[in-house]
C-alpha cells in the first residue's frame, strides 16, 4: 500500500520528511583525537574537550570531514566552497558546553537525492555535520547517569524535503539512503548501535490545498518504527482534523512499548538555539581539487551496481537486490564472480542457499560464515567439472560454513565426488532391476515414468554420488540389453 | 531594542539558566534599559552588508586516536559520581 | 643585586652562566612575596613548594650540562585564566572554585619548556570581565603606585605583581584591553599580540574571537623576549597562525617612522593630564625621528557598543558550560536537572558576569540577534577596513592607553557603564585583531599620587615584532619604565 491509494481511500495526502543523523566511520571523535567506538567502558573516551573543560579547543578532523564530502558526493549535493561551524545553545545534562557545534546557516552540502524503484526522486534539502551529544542514563536508580564517550562522536545529518508521501516511501527512501551511505564507506548506519537516527515530519492535507501543520517525530530506533509511527501519526492527525480540530506544530515521541506518538514539547516551548559562528573554528574551506579528489575516489554506488550486474551478468533484478543489500556482500559477490568467472552460478548461490543460510543465523555476510569468495568459486569449479552434482555441492557448502577446509578437500573427506565408473553404477542398475521387476517390466514397455521408480533406488546405493543423467542412460542401455 | 522589562529579564534569565532572585532583578533593569540605551548607536547604525573575513585554509587533524584522560581523574572533579559515571538529579527525555 | 632590579633577561644570564642559582632567585623571590603581597593583594595562590621543587630542578639539569632555555630560573607569575594541570585554575569565579585542570595551556607549557618558573597566581576580574580587578571573588588587588587605585583589570593580579617588582614577567589575557590598560596603569609595558599569535589552548575563554593571551613586563625587550619563547603555529588551537616564532625586530632608529594619531582617541572623554602626558610622549617620538600623521578611524564610536556585543554574546555561550554537572561547585537548587543548573549559576557567577550573560543572550535571542549581533559584525568589519586603510599611510598608530589615570577602588563598580567607557581606547586593534602594546608613557600628579600614564601603539595585522621594536626603542630614550613605586624598594 503506498500513498496514492491511501489518499484515495482516506481523502488525505500525507507529506513526510525525514532528517537522517547518520555516524561517520572515523576512527576518533569530530574535534578531538578521543577514539570514536562503540561500547567503551563509561566516560573512559572523554578528554577536556569531551569534559566541556574551559580552555579546550575543537580542532577539526580531516577524516570526519572526508567521509562527510563523500556522502555528500554521493548523494548528489552540492558541496559549499565554504561551510561554517556554529554552535547551537541548550541546557542538558549530556552537552558538555552548553552548546553543540553543528552547521546552521551555511552546511557542508545542499541539493542531492535519491531516485526510488518508482522512478519517483526524493530530494535532499541539506546535509550538515555535527557533534553528537554524551548519553544520560535514567533507568538506573534515583538519579540519572551521564557518560560523555559520545560526546563529540561525528554525525552527518541529511535532511531530505518533504517529498514522501507515504510510510513505504520513507522505509524505501531510508533503504535506499543506508545501502549509499555503507557502499560509500561513510558509516555503519546501524540503528541498535546508535550510528543510524531518524526523526520524521508528517503532515496531511486534502487533495489540492495546502499542507497542514507539521508534527516532529523522535525516537525512531528502527526502519519499522518508522513505518509504524508514520501509520499511527497519520492516523492520529486524520482523527484530529475530521474532528474538525487543528493539528498543532509539536515535536512528538514515540513510545515503541504502546506503540503511539506522544507530545514531547510544543512550537511555544520550542528552544531559542541562538545559533552564531563558533569564534574557535575558522570556515571550512573546500576547494575545488579537493572535492575532484574525493569525487574520484567514490566507490560503485549500489544502483550502479544493480544495474551493471543485469546489464554484464545478466542477473534478474532480484538477485541484485538481494546481493546488494550491504557493501561486504556486494564486493563477496562480485570477487566470486571474478574467481569463477561464473557470475550467475556465483549470483544463484549466493542469493539463495547462502542468503538463506544468512538469514538463518541472522548473520550479515558471508564472511560471517566463514565462506570466501575463493572457496565458493572453487564449490562452483567443481559443479562445472561434473566433480559435483547439485545435491553434493550443498552439502560441501553446508560444510563450508563451520569448516577451514576447501570444498576439494571436503569433497574427498566426505566421499561425495560423483561417481563416474560405469562398472559400479551398472551394479548398482542391475540390483534396482532385479529388485523392482514390476517398474522394469513398465520401463521396457516404454513408460518412462517407470524410469523414475528404478533411479531412486539406484542413487540411494550409491549414496547420491551417482550422476543421475549417467544412471538414467545405465538403466535404458541394461533394460534394452536385457530386452534383446 | 525597546526597554527591557522584569518579564523580559526573567526570560532571558531562564533561557541562560541562571537563577536571579528578585532584587537581583530589580538592580539589573534599569542598568540593562541603560546599557541598551547608551548602545542604541550600534543598533541605529547603517551600515549595509558586512564584508566576510578573510577564509582561513581548513585546519585539520588526522583521524588518529589519542589517550583520553583517566577516568578516575575526570570522576575526581565531579560533584558527584558514582560507578564511572557523572550523576545528576532525575531527569527525563532530551532536551533536544 | 636582588632579583627585584633585574629583568628576565638579565636574570637568565646570571642563571645560565651559573652566577647565581635559580634556588636563591626562587627564595628571594618568594621573601618579596611574603613581605609585600600583604599590602599588595595580587596573587591568588603562591606556589611555594612546586617553584622550589622545580628550581633544584633546573639548577641540577645546568649543572648536568643541560642547555638553559631563554628564561632560565625566571619567576613568573599567571593570571587565574591560564590552567596548569593540577593548580587551582578558579579565573576569579565561584563558579570555579577549586578547579584544577586535568591540562595545561599551551603557552604556559611553553615557558615551561623555556625555563620559566611559575611562583605565584594572579588574581583578576571574574572571567576577565572587568577593568578594575574589583569583580574577583577572591581578593582585589591593588595598584603599587597608590593602593587606594585599581591596578587596572581584568589582568589586575599580574600587572601589580611586576609593576609591585614580585617577578619581572607575568602571563595576562587581554579581550578587550585586559593587558594593556592595566600595564599604563601600573607603569609597566604589556602586550596584545596580533590575533591567533599566541596559542589560545588552555586560556579560559571569554570572547574567543578576541582573547589572546599578553605577556607584562617591566620592560619592552622582556616582552620581547617572552614573545619569542610563546608564539609560534599550536595544532591545538584551529585559530592559532600558522606563522613561525615572532623574532626580535633588528631595528635600532625610529627615524623616518610614520606614526598616525587618530583624532577620535582624544575626544571628551580624555582625562586632561592624560592628555598632557601623552602630547609629551608623541613629542618625545618626534625627537626621536618619527613623523607624526593625523589619521581617521570613523567608527571608533562605534566600537564599545560593538565590543559589548560581540564579547558578551561569546561570553554567554562559553560560560554555558558552568553547570555544575561535571566540575566545579554545585547547588542543589529545587532538586531537579534545570534548578539545580540555574542555582549552580545564579550563586556562582557574580554581578558583572551575570549582566554580561543576560547581555550576551540577549543579542543572540531570537528577532534581536540581527539588529544587535549582527550589526556588530558589519561594525567590526568596517573598524577592520578603517585600520587598514590608516596603515596604508603609517607605519604606527599610536594614543594613550586608557583615557583616564587609576580610578579609587569602588569609585566605577556601581555604574558599569562607565567602566565599559574605559576601554574605549583598547577595545579596536582588539576588535580589528592588531598588535597593541601599552609602554610608560610617563607620568601624572592627582593629589598627592604620582600615577603611571600609557602609550598604545597598535600595528598593521602580524606586525608585532615591529611594534615592540617602537616601544622598546621608546623606553630605551624616555627611560619611564625606569620609575619604580615606593612599595617595590621596601
Amino acid at each position: 500500500m503506498s500513498s496514492p491509494s491511501a489518499s484515495a481511500a482516506t481523502g488525505w495526502n500525507t507529506v513526510i520528511g525525514l532528517e537522517v543523523h547518520c555516524q561517520l566511520a572515523t576512527r576518533t571523535k569530530l574535534f578531538c583525537a578521543c577514539a570514536a567506538e562503540f561500547g567503551a567502558p563509561p566516560n573512559t573516551r572523554v578528554c577536556p574537550l569531551c569534559l566541556g573543560a574551559p580552555g579546550a579547543l575543537p580542532v577539526l578532523n580531516q577524516g570526519a570531514v572526508a567521509l562527510a564530502l563523500r556522502a555528500a558526493l554521493a548523494l548528489g549535493c552540492t558541496p559549499d566552497p565554504a561551510s561554517r561551524f556554529e554552535r547551537k545553545h541548550y541546557f542538558y545534562c549530556d552537552l558538555p558546553k552548553g552548546y553543540q557545534i553543528s552547521q546552521f546557516a551555511r552546511p557542508l552540502a545542499r541539493g542531492g537525492g535519491l531516485e526510488l524503484a518508482s522512478g519517483k526522486f526524493v530530494r535532499l534539502q541539506r546535509i550538515h555535520m555535527e557533534e553528537d551529544a554524551g548519553k544520560a542514563i535514567h533507568d538506573r536508580g534515583a538519579h540519572t547517569l551521564v557518560d560523555l564517550n559520545r560526546a563529540g562522536v561525528p554525525l552527518i545529518e541529511i535532511v531530505s524535503e518533504a517529498d514522501l508521501s507515504g510510510a513505504e516511501e520513507a522505509h524505501e527512501y531510508l533503504t535506499r539512503l543506508k545501502e549509499t551511505l555503507q557502499f560509500a564507506g561513510v558509516s555503519e548506519c546501524d540503528m541498535e548501535r546508535g550510528s543510524l537516527r531518524c526523526d520524521v515530519n508528517v503532515s496531511l492535507h486534502r487533495p489540492g490545498t495546502p499542507w497542514g501543520t507539521r508534527a516532529e517525530l523522535k525516537n525512531l530506533n528502527s526502519f519499522k518504527n518508522v513505518v509504524a509511527a508514520i501509520e499511527h501519526e497519520r492516523a492520529r492527525q486524520r482523527v484530529e482534523l475530521e474532528a474538525g480540530r487543528r493539528v498543532r506544530q509539536e515535536t512528538r515521541l514515540w513510545d515503541p512499548e504502546r506503540a503511539e506518538t506522544r507530545t514531547l514539547r510544543s512550537k511555544e516551548n520550542e528552544q531559542d538555539y541562538r545559533y552564531f559562528p563558533d569564534p574557535d573554528l575558522p570556515p571550512l574551506v573546500l576547494d575545488a581539487a579537493t572535492i575532484a579528489r574525493v569525487r574520484a575516489e567514490l566507490p560503485e554506488l549500489p544502483a550502479a551496481r544493480r544495474a551493471r550486474w543485469q546489464r554484464d551478468f545478466g542477473l534478474t533484478p532480484y538477485d541484485a537486490g538481494v546481493l546488494s543489500a550491504s557493501r561486504a556482500l556486494a564486493d563477496f559477490f562480485e570477487e566470486s564472480a571474478r574467481l569463477s568467472q561464473r557470475p550467475k552460478e556465483a549470483a544463484n548461490w549466493l542469493a539463495n542457499d547462502v542468503a538463506a543460510a544468512l538469514a538463518a543465523a541472522r548473520l550479515d555476510t558471508p564472511a560471517d560464515l566463514h565462506l570466501t569468495p575463493a572457496r565458493l568459486a572453487q564449490l562452483i569449479a567443481l559443479v562445472a567439472d561434473g566433480t559435483l552434482h547439485i545435491g553434493g555441492a550443498r552439502s560441501v557448502l553446508k560444510a563450508l560454513f563451520t569448516r577451514a577446509a576447501t570444498p576439494a578437500e571436503l569433497v574427498a573427506e566426505l566421499g561425495l565426488a560423483q561417481v563416474r565408473d560405469t562398472a559400479a553404477i551398472d551394479d548398482w542398475c542391475r540390483v534396482a532391476i532385479a529388485a523392482n521387476a514390476r517398474a522394469a517390466a513398465d520401463a521396457r514397455a516404454g513408460e518412462l515414468k517407470a524410469l523414475g521408480a528404478l533411479i531412486g533406488p539406484v542413487m540411494k546405493a550409491s549414496g547420491g554420488r551417482a550422476n543421475p543423467a549417467a544412471v538414467r542412460e545405465a538403466l535404458l542401455r541394461l533394460l534394452r540389453e536385457e530386452r534383446a | 531594542m525597546s526597554a527591557i522589562d522584569l518579564d523580559a529579564l526573567r526570560k532571558l534569565a531562564s533561557l541562560a539558566r541562571v537563577r536571579l532572585e528578585d532584587d537581583e532583578l530589580r538592580r539589573l533593569a534599569p542598568e540593562f534599559e541603560r546599557i541598551l540605551e547608551a548602545f542604541g548607536t550600534l543598533a541605529r547604525a547603517d551600515l549595509g552588508t558586512p564584508a566576510e573575513a578573510p577564509e582561513l585554509p581548513a585546519h585539520a587533524r588526522a583521524d588518529e586516536p589519542l589517550p583520553s584522560l583517566g577516568r578516575d581523574a575526570l570522576l575526581a572533579g565531579a560533584p558527584q559520581a558514582d560507578e564511572g559515571f557523572f550523576v545528576v538529579p532525575k531527569t527525563i527525555g532530551s532536551a533536544r | 643585586m636582588s632579583s627585584a632590579e633585574l629583568d628576565a633577561s638579565a636574570m637568565r644570564g646570571a642563571h645560565a652562566r651559573g652566577e647565581r642559582s635559580v634556588r636563591l632567585t626562587i627564595e628571594d623571590t618568594l621573601a618579596r612575596i611574603a613581605r609585600i603581597e600583604p599590602t599588595l593583594g595580587a596573587l591568588s595562590a603562591v606556589l611555594a613548594d612546586s617553584a622550589r621543587t622545580r628550581a633544584d630542578e633546573l639548577d641540577a639539569a645546568r649543572a648536568n650540562g643541560f642547555e638553559p632555555g631563554a628564561l632560565f630560573g625566571v619567576p613568573v607569575v599567571l593570571k587565574a585564566n591560564l590552567c596548569q594541570t593540577g593548580v587551582e585554575t578558579n579565573c576569579g569565579s565561584r563558579v570555579l572554585a577549586g578547579w584544577r585542570p586535568p591540562y595545561t595551556a599551551t603557552v604556559v607549557e611553553r615557558l615551561l619548556a623555556a625555563g620559566a618558573v611559575p611562583v605565584a597566581v594572579a588574581h583578576m576580574d571574574e572571567f576577565a570581565m572587568g577593568s578594575s580587578g574589583e569583580n574577583s571573588a577572591f581578593g582585589r588587588a591593588r595598584n603599587p603606585w597608590d593602593l587606594a587605585r585599581t591596578p587596572g583589570g581584568s589582568s589586575s593580579g599580574p600587572a601589580a605583581a611586576v609593576a609591585a617588582g614580585l617577578v619581572p614577567l607575568a602571563l595576562g589575557s587581554d579581550t578587550g584591553g585586559s593587558v594593556r590598560q592595566p600595564a599604563a596603569l601600573c607603569g609597566i609595558a604589556g602586550f596584545k599580540p596580533s590575533y591567533g599569535r599566541l596559542s589560545r589552548h588552555g586560556l579560559v575563554a571569554f570572547g574567543s574571537s578576541l582573547d589572546q593571551v599578553g605577556p607584562l613586563a617591566r620592560s619592552v625587550r622582556d616582552v620581547e623576549l617572552a614573545l619569542e619563547v610563546l608564539s609560534g603555529f599550536d595544532e591545538r588551537d584551529s585559530t592559532s597562525l600558522r606563522a613561525a616564532p615572532v623574532a626580535r625586530s633588528a631595528r635600532t632608529s625610529l627615524a623616518g617612522l610614520r606614526v598616525g594619531v587618530p583624532q577620535e582617541y582624544f575626544g571628551a572623554g580624555l582625562d586632561a593630564r592624560v592628555r598632557a602626558t601623552i602630547e609629551t610622549a608623541l613629542g618625545e617620538l618626534e625627537a626621536l625621528g618619527a613623523r607624526r600623521v593625523p589619521v581617521s578611524l570613523p567608527s571608533t564610536a562605534l566600537a564599545i557598543p560593538c565590543y559589548y556585543v560581540l564579547a558578551t554574546a561569546e561570553a554567554a555561550s562559553n560560560l554555558a558550560r558552568f553547570d555544575g554537572v561535571r566540575y566545579g561547585p554545585r547547588v542543589d537548587g529545587d532538586g531537579s536537572l534545570e534548578g539545580m543548573q540555574a542555582a549552580t549559576r545564579g550563586a556562582g557567577f557574580g554581578a558583572e558576569v551575570k549582566r554580561r550573560i543576560l547581555l550576551g543572550t540577549f543579542v543572540l535571542s531570537h528577532g534581536y540577534a540581527e539588529a544587535w549581533y549582527g550589526k556588530a559584525l558589519a561594525v567590526r568589519a568596517r573598524l577592520r577596513a578603517e585600520f587598514e586603510a590608516a596603515f596604508a599611510a603609517v607605519e604606527l598608530i599610536v594614543s594613550p592607553t586608557a583615557p583616564t589615570l587609576a580610578f579609587r577602588l569602588g569609585e566605577k563598580s556601581a555604574d558599569p557603564l562607565s567602566m565599559y567607557l574605559s576601554d574605549a581606547l583598547t577595545v579596536p586593534a582588539s576588535l580589528a585583531g592588531l598588535p597593541a602594546l601599552s609602554v610608560p608613557a610617563g607620568f601624572a600628579r592627582d593629589g598627592a599620587s604620582e600615577l603611571a600614564v600609557g602609550l598604545q601603539l597598535v600595528g598593521p595585522f602580524g606586525a608585532d615584532a615591529e611594534v615592540l621594536a617602537a616601544g622598546r626603542l621608546f623606553e630605551g630614550a624616555t627611560r619611564h619604565h625606569q620609575r619604580r613605586p615606593a612599595l617595590a624598594a621596601s
